[in-house]
């Protein structure tokens, strides 16, 4: 459903589905095929009201997308080492993705205790 | 398994070969010698080959399971051949026997030189093994920087 | 992340295989043309690769001391088998080196070598800064 299309935007809000949007995510495909039809005045258009994820929540759940990294190049050393895979630019690729997602991480954290003590630094 | 006694074998490889070279040098220059101090014509040298544990003392050959694998080399023995002289038919030369045979060595030069050519690609192919065993140990010393 | 984890533990024994196999290998290059020598290669892999559990075959343990042991990391009891290579060329006195081979195989020994000491110095680095920048 393109939105180039004549009403094409009308027809893409009225089909959009909050929540299934938010909890997607692959945004991509989401804005290819929506797929509850509700109505334009409906409530549940309310986007801010209808996230279901918490801060706390998506910071758990990219943790342990990057422990999972971190365990696929443990893998793909271990392979590369007992020779059940001889490319060596997969696993360096694997690793140095790991590396990148735990500094990434780290950086994040940094930056989210800084922000913490900012606020508690705050004056009531 | 340790750096010396891997570079003792590349060692004992180099020296071989070079050994090896001497005999062929020597078989080359002398190809014609009728006549040497022994008498006779120039025996052609050869080397034979023969390897031994590389491990020197009987206390480190005690030590672990690897050393009785990895052998050096080393040339037992270099021989003066037992193939008999060339017999030519050449009355006026001043060593002629009574019938007139001069006997020279049994030395194709050819064959030498396919035997040099070989002697020096096992000679680049022991180097490759000792620059590259070299190159393992300062490998090591990276660990960690 | 573990400083004695099963990866750097099978890195750091991949490290000394490969200097095992680097050493048969110069021995096989120097006895070349030696009568009678038979070439020789390091076979490490498999049994690495039953330490390591690599395809998590399971955890199995073993109740005799000399049966394997799967993914215990039970690196401390790992031998390599030197084996007699079978690579069908024999000379006419009795050497059965094949030079090519033994240089390819070099080859790939040094350029593994090197990997394994280049992923090693990374999973170190990362251990450092996480431990650096603890603040």
């Amino acid at each position: 459903m393109s939105i180039e299309t004549n009403g094409g935007l009308r027809n893409y809000l009225r089909n959009f589905d909050s929540e299934s949007w938010s909890k997607s995510s692959d945004i991509g495909k989401k804005f290819e095929s929506p797929n509850i039809s509700t109505d334009f005045h409906n409530e549940k258009m309310d986007i801010v009201h209808d996230t279901p994820k918490t801060f706390s929540q998506m910071l758990n759940e990219s943790m342990s997308e990057v422990n999972q990294l971190q365990k696929d190049a443990n893998t793909a050393i271990e392979k590369l080492a007992t020779g059940k895979n001889k490319d060596i630019s997969e696993t360096m690729l694997m690793v140095e993705k790991a590396d990148i997602a735990f500094k990434a991480m780290n950086q994040i954290r940094t930056k989210v205790i800084e922000a913490y003590k900012e606020i508690m630094r705050m004056q009531v | 398994m340790d750096l010396l006694t891997s570079l003792k074998i590349s060692a004992s490889g180099l020296q071989a070969q070079k050994k090896r070279m001497e005999a062929i040098n020597s078989n080359i220059a002398n190809a014609q010698v009728t006549r040497t101090a022994e008498g006779g014509a120039y025996r052609p040298k050869e080397v034979v080959f023969g390897s031994e544990p590389a491990r020197d003392s009987f206390a480190e050959i005690l030590e672990g399971e690897m050393d009785e694998k990895a052998q050096t080399v080393h040339v037992t023995e270099v021989e003066s051949s037992n193939r008999p002289p060339v017999l030519k038919y050449e009355p006026n030369h001043p060593d002629a026997d009574e019938k007139g045979y001069v006997a020279y060595p049994d030395i194709n030069v050819m064959v030498e030189m396919a035997n040099m050519i070989s002697a020096s690609r096992s000679y680049e192919a022991n180097i490759t093994a000792l620059n590259t065993t070299k190159q393992m140990a300062m490998k090591d010393l990276e660990i960690g920087r | 992340m573990n400083v004695d984890d099963t990866t750097l533990r099978a890195l750091a024994a991949s490290l000394k295989f490969r200097q095992m196999r680097q050493e048969v290998i110069n021995s096989n290059i120097a006895n070349a043309e030696t009568p009678g020598y038979k070439s020789k290669s390091v076979e490490f892999e498999a049994a690495l690769a039953r330490a390591v559990d690599v395809d998590h075959d399971g955890v199995m343990t073993a109740e005799d001391e000399k049966h394997y042991k799967l993914h215990t990391g039970g690196f401390s009891s790992l031998e390599p088998e030197i084996v007699e290579s079978s690579n069908g060329v024999v000379s006419d006195d009795g050497n059965t080196v094949d030079m090519e081979n033994e240089m390819a195989s070099m080859a790939e020994n040094k350029v593994m070598y090197d990997a394994s000491v280049q992923l090693l110095n990374k999973k170190l680095a990362l251990m450092k800064y996480a431990i650096i920048n603890e603040k």
